[in-house]
């Protein structure tokens, strides 16, 4: 096995990432067919009307964590990127996290997100402090930030 | 078969969970004695260690059995109380938590504390006000060591993601 996977799998051992488990933020979501670096995890979304009660990603973790996690959202069922449609929406962070504009849904716009900091300058990262990616950090960093962000008032359904 | 008791396990001045699995129901005696047999904990008695469950407002007696499902995370520390200063724009604000006390509800007493609108989205930080935001799950015992049972918090609002 790979080194990047062997890693991502002692830290979804890890009790860090099985708290969150116990506390139904996330899990993994073992999906045949899909292949690493590419692996789906889900996380808990607040109740609104109409709207689901998770939200799958679909993580790309190559070089995984000396290169952080970048990922989308997805529909499980369907084995394919979420239309943009169906993107959580909301004001301040939630819409820009979730924006639908950005490369066209490839990543989440956030600066804890691989592909949306490579895509910025170091000021960029400069400008959000403790929110950039370490390889010191493990895949709870990437959940618990966008959990953080979903579980406001400011998100209003997908 | 036997529901094993799933417990996650907080420790004074450690940020690390531990998860453990019981096959057995234990009180708190028993667990702190198995904590210490295990290498979780320095060798010592039960009774030099205080354990709560977490978010809870008393510490539990050491005959307090742990029942399956229903106590999943304790804190286990030496402190008995933790001296939590909590700094927003300059000012503190203190007061004593037990160990088991999450920065959720921390950050929920500062915000009341400093008189901030419920809108305003906040984060703790430990060392300075650009540091990283804290687990808000996190135990305030965790951040502190056995001598010092005090640790200061830096309040501050959660950074605005420009697009």
């Amino acid at each position: 096995m790979r080194l990047d996977q062997t890693c991502f799998d002692e830290h979804i051992a890890s009790p860090a990432f099985q708290d969150g488990v116990a506390r139904g933020y996330w899990n993994v979501a073992p999906r045949d067919g899909l292949e690493w670096p590419y692996v789906v995890i889900w996380i808990a979304a607040p109740q609104r009307p109409n709207s689901p009660d998770r939200l799958f990603l679909r993580f790309h973790l190559l070089d995984y964590p000396a290169k952080g996690p970048t990922a989308t959202l997805w529909n499980f069922e369907k084995n394919e990127q979420l239309p943009v449609a169906n993107w959580p929406k909301g004001s301040d962070n939630v819409g820009i996290v979730f924006r639908t504009d950005w490369h066209t849904g490839t990543a989440l716009y956030a600066p804890w997100d691989r592909f949306t900091a490579e895509k910025h300058t170091a000021d960029w990262i400069k400008g959000y402090p403790g929110l950039g990616w370490k390889s010191t950090h493990t895949i709870v960093f990437y959940l618990r930030q966008t959990r953080e962000v979903l579980h406001t008032d400011e998100y209003r359904g997908c | 078969m036997a529901q094993k008791n799933e417990i996650f396990a907080h420790f004074g001045g450690q940020k690390e969970v531990c998860r453990l699995e019981l096959a057995e129901e234990l009180n708190i005696r028993a667990f702190i004695e198995r904590l210490s047999k295990d290498g979780h904990l320095p060798e010592s008695k039960p009774e030099e260690w205080i354990a709560c469950l977490e978010d809870a407002d008393d510490e539990l007696p050491l005959d307090y059995p742990l029942e399956v499902g229903k106590h999943k995370r304790i804190h286990i520390s030496r402190c008995k109380k933790v001296d939590v200063t909590v700094i927003f724009n300059g000012a503190p604000k203190s007061h004593h938590f037990l160990p088991g006390t999450t920065l959720r509800k921390v950050t929920h007493w500062a915000r009341e504390q400093f008189g901030v609108d419920k809108k305003e989205k906040l984060v703790l930080r430990a060392d300075n006000t650009e540091s990283e935001p804290l687990d808000p799950d996190s135990h305030v015992g965790s951040y502190v060591s056995h001598n010092h049972c005090k640790v200061t918090f830096y309040l501050t609002p959660t950074h605005k993601i420009n697009g």
